[in-house]
């Protein structure tokens, strides 16, 4: 790897080092997301619950 | 004569969960659509604009991405530790969920700067990593941050759990200065500061355009996803709080999907 990285030049460095910036980025943005949805739904189970209760 | 009214913004009230969700959830598009546009700008004035530099050649474009990252990761954790105080202080739990919001990010700011300083050290100075002072407080910022995230969600009592990121947040806002400084103090490999606010930049302007513009990029980026985080830590502590659930209602389609 490391081999191959010097091989490339510059351009392996500045590519990994954006590359990985993008991934992590991206993947804090998807986990965010997928979070909320599930904070979401939460809420709206307890409100169907509790409309449910009220209705007894 | 014509009395003139004058609606005055009382910021205190976004305060309240459901203003700041509402604020925040209005905000989000713009700060995307920001972080988008100045990323585009910067990303083709750093690459397609600016010159190859005179002494480390193509790769000190890394900088376009590390110095942001790093900007972000120290101001963010100053953030963290004084709404983390204003929480504590003032019971105000917003403001708590606010910083316990930026923990993750900052976190993940100061791994991309990490990342990006050791991809850069490694042509440049020939190696990856050195214990040097600079590069030490910065990984212990690292440290700082995972811990936070790691006291918070280890102890189960949600109010004693907030205080002890405080008190985290609080001690470790001293390690702030020291990165900054540490180049100053320490003779370290690590260069010193590009750009200052008291002193003339070393870098040509083009160069500085395209780093301002990636900053504002990161910070924008930084803003939405804090924000988003909150939004979502606001929701899951009160989910049985009435404000929630007209939230959802107002906003069906683009919240509840």
């Amino acid at each position: 790897m490391e081999a191959w990285m010097a091989q490339q030049g510059p351009v392996a460095y500045v590519g990994l080092s954006f590359g990985l910036g993008a991934c992590l980025m991206v993947g804090e943005w998807l986990a965010l997301r997928r979070r909320q949805r599930r904070a979401k739904d939460h809420v709206a189970k307890l409100a169907l619950e509790t409309t449910r209760e009220s209705a007894r | 004569m014509t009395l003139q009214r004058t609606k005055r913004v009382r910021w205190t009230e976004f305060a309240a969960p459901a203003r700041f969700y509402a604020l925040t959830l209005t905000l989000a598009p713009w700060l995307w659509i920001g972080a988008a546009a100045c990323a585009a700008w910067g990303l083709y004035k750093g690459f397609w604009v600016a010159p190859t530099d005179a002494t480390q050649g193509e790769v000190y474009r890394i900088i376009y991405l590390h110095v942001p990252a790093a900007w972000v990761a120290m101001v963010l954790y100053v953030a963290m530790a004084f709404w983390s105080a204003v929480g504590w202080a003032f019971r105000i739990k917003t403001a708590t969920v606010l910083a316990l919001s930026m923990a993750p990010t900052g976190a993940l700011m100061t791994l991309i700067a990490l990342l990006t300083g050791a991809l850069w050290g490694k042509p440049t100075w020939g190696t990856y990593w050195v214990w040097d002072a600079r590069l030490t407080s910065f990984f212990i910022l690292l440290l700082l941050y995972l811990a936070h995230m790691g006291l918070t969600s280890a102890i189960d009592n949600q109010r004693r759990a907030d205080q002890a990121g405080a008190l985290l947040a609080l001690v470790g806002v001293v390690n702030v200065p020291i990165i900054y400084f540490s180049v100053r103090w320490w003779n370290t490999l690590h260069q010193g500061a590009t750009v200052s606010a008291t002193a003339a930049p070393k870098m040509a302007a083009v160069m500085l355009e395209a780093m301002l513009a990636m900053s504002l990029a990161c910070w924008l980026y930084a803003f939405a996803t804090v924000f988003m985080r909150a939004r979502a830590m606001l929701l899951e502590r009160e989910a049985d709080a009435a404000w929630a659930r007209k939230t959802l209602v107002v906003h069906p389609l683009s919240e509840a999907r």
